[in-house]
């Protein structure tokens, strides 16, 4: 969901710790933002398979009448 | 020799440590799974951690676990809380969703060896953040499309000349089409301005994938789903430029969210690999 289009900031501090970002919103962010580093475990993890993977769950929780693309 | 931990040491982000005070700062509460998270100190860094379970974060389980929406949602949330809960109080450079290590003493040695990349990309994201900005069409169906969607298509063709009620289906159907199609050209018109306008207020742009209305729930057609880096001092403006934009023309959607941690932004700066592969483009 949208904030507020002018940020409630009187003191300056801006409202960061926002509890209702949308899902959506926060894994345009978090799937394809951030460090990518080689982790110990994360080697396809880390990779962009993840956003594929993730956003056919997406798609597919969203859409009951799909069938999932990895059980058949 | 060595054992392997029934635990994994999970990186949620790096950040200054605070030189003035011995005790470092008090890392929030509530990482992923309730998780306890712990500030890993590194020299002039620090890693925010968590230890989790090794049999839940192994890269198999990983995978299945993602591709539950509500597994995924959890961590996404769980990670994004402890990133955020930091910038709070000072820069943050927030690490890739699930970047594991097998322990603190490689997270370490990971700190220690990129230690100068991460202290110059800390540099660039004190005083900024991240806003997202997207644009829709609003085709709130008006109530005579309404009626129209109920009606069922013509069972059988009209003849020719007839005209008639399937005539009619045809044209209406027609006109609609039209409609969307200029209202998507408003919204791109509008978006072009837009981020034309914008881009003098920020420092950085980074343009996401268009959302699929069907996974965000929102209404019409996502024509510009942006990011921008924008420094403290022009957050107002750019707010009100925003604002200014989503009343400009009707029919038109404007959203605003943030600030945002500057996830986006990172991988400008910082990135092992090439942008092979990435599900965005950097604009400038």
């Amino acid at each position: 969901m949208a904030t507020e289009l002018v940020p409630g900031d009187e003191d300056g501090d801006l409202p960061l710790a926002d509890r209702d970002v949308s899902l959506v919103d926060l894994l345009d962010r978090l799937l394809a933002g951030g460090v990518v580093l080689t982790g110990d475990l994360t080697l396809a993890i880390a990779d962009v398979d993840l956003v594929h993977i993730s956003l056919r769950a997406l798609i597919t929780s969203v859409r009951p009448d799909v069938p999932s693309p990895w059980e058949r | 020799m060595t054992a392997t931990l029934a635990t994994i040491t999970y990186v949620y982000a790096v950040t200054t440590s605070e030189p003035d005070s011995g005790q470092g700062h008090t890392p929030p509460s509530g990482g992923i799974d309730g998780a306890s998270v712990r500030a890993l100190p590194v020299g002039p860094l620090t890693a925010v951690v968590s230890s989790l379970p090794r049999d839940h974060f192994s890269e198999a389980a990983l995978k299945d676990s993602l591709n539950d929406l509500g597994r995924l949602e959890a961590v996404a949330r769980g990670h994004h809380t402890v990133v955020s809960d930091m910038a709070a109080h000072r820069p943050v450079l927030p690490l890739r969703l699930a970047t594991i290590y097998d322990d603190d003493e490689r997270v370490r040695q990971m700190v220690r060896g990129r230690a100068r990349e991460f202290l110059s990309a800390l540099d660039r994201f004190a005083g900024r953040a991240e806003w997202g900005v997207k644009v829709f069409t609003d085709d709130t169906p008006a109530p005579a499309d309404e009626g129209d969607r109920a009606a069922p298509a013509p069972s059988r063709p009209t003849t020719p000349g007839g005209g008639g009620a399937g005539r009619a289906y045809l044209r209406r159907r027609i006109q609609r089409r039209e409609a969307r199609e200029r209202a998507w050209e408003r919204a791109s018109d509008l978006s072009t301005q837009l981020v034309d306008r914008l881009d003098q207020l920020a420092e950085a742009r980074r343009r996401h994938r268009a959302q699929d209305n069907q996974l965000s729930g929102a209404r019409g057609g996502n024509v510009l789903n942006a990011a921008f880096l924008v420094s403290e001092e022009n957050t107002r403006a750019f707010a009100a430029e925003v604002e200014r934009w989503s009343r400009a023309e009707p029919g038109v959607r404007v959203e605003l969210t943030g600030p945002w941690v500057p996830y986006s932004f990172v991988p400008d700066c910082l990135d092992e690999r090439t942008a092979h592969g990435s599900a965005s483009t950097v604009d400038r």
